[in-house]
């Protein structure tokens, strides 16, 4: 699993001084990532809740199941651009490593070119997903049993599609950040 | 272009592109739309691919996978690795290279309540490490158990590796579990017998000095008062698993729960590291669940180009064979673990060789057995070994280099294909607790 990176060379990170503009992005994404974060805090204590709810009081909460598999996409969708940011999506590093670090401009524009993929493929799932809020809003689609306890989906269905919708704007960001890497002074 | 053509061309780009270092992930849902979009068109495309990002996951199984993360770092930090070792250090005092025993038995134990080889490999070098250097042990040797040794956290139950493989097989993910209990244990003898044989033929790898320095001396109670908080954590989650009060996703939580209060009580955790922990269990769980959703939709596009038929007719009716394949696939596997990360692996070769293997009537929980082992084995192959770096960089030692602790951690991969052969040839092994 690839998941410590503490070895990355400088070489990849583009550290541009922050615009304010740039400021506030970081911190809309950084925002959504804590929101996540805490789903998983959530997810953790409600799932306990229902563990000692069916073991002392021989019924099992309402929503739990259903509510679990649905906090379980949010939470990936909203930590989605936070990872893209940190370069934290697995990926094979033995070859990119070494030749961005000896090529900085090409490494960059491979980078680049990684990052706009990654952009065109969130964005259409964002673009594509708009149609599920609007069947899901319009159809009043929602989990639970119905007189016991019910939650509408469609608030689900948003955060998805507002994690993949700036999962792609990062995305997005990042291939220009390689451009200027790329068409920079040469350092 | 036939879907078949468009199939293996799909395989042959995303190959490629991973390669050159394009996010697994990204690669997998790129190649794969490109692949709708020609066998069938764009819209059904387009709707495949999101119907796969808000469909794929929506599952109460997944909650699993944040859960034991975060239970696994959380006794990282906990300092229950740390009593697990002096327990076995303590016992194993008097047998020849007993410390690199006793690190194989505390990862056995200590991989039962973690799922993530990474959380092991940080725990030991950390531990054992600096305490078989201080009794003379070679670098090379001490990393070398560590890092040969951190596989078993995803061979023993709870394992991160098992319940990806359980999700993609559509597997029971407790049976899953049991069926790594035996081969854990296998492969923890083996480990032993490994560092037994190297102390007495090859004594020079192991040892580089005498050993005069002093074994910190626990009393009984000592043992038994260091043993409670890892032996609890094992009641709770495999004994709550199997003793029927809990599904896989609910283990995890009370795991995680149960992990946090022997944090807690041990003051081994502040609200900032707290906050931090959980921000890496999400990365990590991005990390893990986007490749799934990823897996999902190549292994659709798969299904539409036919390529996984093809393949199945390829290695059954001609004179290959069943063993011919899962030779072929284990090797494939080694390959590929000399370059990509274990779940990636899984995640990339499944979609195409689960149908063969189906096809070939093959025990599926069996076949899960030896993709997980054959999958960890790239943990401990160079260029790319994930246990090595994760202990270079835990370590933080300056002379230590990379290449020592991949030729520490060479006769262990040996003990794992020796492990690899006996669960092929006695299958029981793996599936005689899994099928009871």
């Amino acid at each position: 699993m690839n998941t410590e990176d503490n070895n990355r060379p400088s070489s990849l990170r583009t550290e541009v001084p922050e615009t304010r503009l740039e400021r506030v992005w970081h911190r809309v994404v950084e925002t959504f990532a804590a929101l996540g974060t805490v789903l998983i805090g959530v997810l953790m204590v409600i799932i306990c809740a229902d563990i000692v709810a069916r073991n002392t009081m021989g019924a099992s909460l309402p929503l739990v199941s259903e509510g679990g598999g649905l906090l379980v996409v949010a939470l990936v969708a909203l930590q989605l651009a936070a990872t893209v940011r940190a370069g934290r999506l697995a990926r094979t590093e033995v070859f990119i490593l070494p030749f961005a670090g000896r090529y900085p401009r090409v490494g960059a524009l491979l980078n680049g070119l990684f990052n706009l993929t990654g952009a065109v493929v969130l964005g259409l799932i964002a673009w594509a997903s708009i149609r599920v809020v609007e069947k899901d809003f319009s159809a009043g689609e929602f989990i639970g049993v119905p007189g016991l306890a019910t939650l509408q989906t469609w608030p689900f269905r948003v955060l998805i599609l507002a994690g993949f919708t700036i999962a792609a704007i990062e995305s997005a960001i990042r291939v220009i950040a390689a451009l200027r890497q790329t068409m920079g002074p040469r350092r | 272009m036939t879907p078949f053509e468009i199939g293996t061309s799909a395989i042959a780009v995303l190959v490629l592109l991973i390669l050159i270092g394009m996010p697994i992930g990204i690669g997998m849902l790129a190649t794969s739309f490109v692949g709708v979009a020609l066998i069938r068109n764009e819209t059904v495309a387009v709707r495949m691919m999101a119907q796969v990002a808000n469909d794929s996951l929506e599952e109460y199984l997944f909650a699993v996978v944040p859960l034991f993360v975060l239970m696994g770092l959380l006794v990282t930090v906990s300092g229950v690795g740390k009593d697990t070792f002096d327990v076995f250090q303590k016992l194993l005092k008097r047998v020849t290279a007993g410390l690199g025993v006793a690190t194989v038995f505390a990862n056995a134990v200590f991989a039962a309540i973690t799922g993530i080889s990474i959380a092991s490999a940080t725990v030991f070098s950390r531990i054992a490490v600096p305490e078989m250097r201080r009794h003379g042990y070679t670098n090379t040797f001490a990393t070398g158990v560590v890092a040969g040794s951190s596989v078993l956290g995803m061979l023993i139950p709870p394992s991160l590796l098992m319940i990806v493989y359980a999700v993609l097989a559509e597997q029971s993910v407790g049976r899953m579990f049991l069926a790594g209990i035996g081969p854990g244990i296998l492969l923890a003898l083996a480990f032993t017998a490994t560092i037994l044989i190297l102390a007495t033929t090859r004594r020079d790898f192991v040892f580089e000095a005498g050993d005069e320095a002093e074994y910190d001396n626990i009393g009984l109670f000592d043992v038994v008062l260091k043993s409670i908080p890892i032996l609890s954590l094992m009641i709770l989650v495999l004994g709550g698993l199997y003793g029927g009060f809990l599904n896989p996703t609910e283990a995890g939580a009370a795991g995680a729960f149960g992990a946090l209060v022997i944090a807690l009580l041990r003051r081994s955790l502040d609200r900032r590291a707290f906050w931090r922990l959980l921000v890496e269990t999400g990365q990590i769980t991005v990390s893990v669940l986007f490749l799934i959703l990823a897996a999902t939709f190549f292994s659709r596009m798969l299904a539409l180009s036919g390529v996984p038929r093809e393949l199945s007719e390829f290695f059954l009716s001609g004179n290959i064979g069943p063993y011919g394949f899962l030779l072929a696939y284990i090797l494939l596997i080694v390959a590929l673990g000399c370059l990509i990360d274990s779940i990636s692996i899984m995640l990339i070769v499944l979609p195409i060789a689960l149908p063969v293997a189906d096809a070939a009537g093959l025990d599926l929980i069996w076949f899960g057995v030896i993709t997980v082992i054959a999958v960890e084995i790239g943990l401990l192959t160079p260029p790319f070994g994930l246990s090595v770096y994760t202990i270079k960089s835990a370590m933080d030692d300056p002379d230590l280099k990379v290449g020592e602790i991949f030729r520490g951690a060479a006769p262990f991969i040996l003990a794992m294909l020796v492990t690899l052969a006996i669960i092929i040839f006695l299958p029981s092994t793996a599936t005689w607790l899994a099928r009871l």
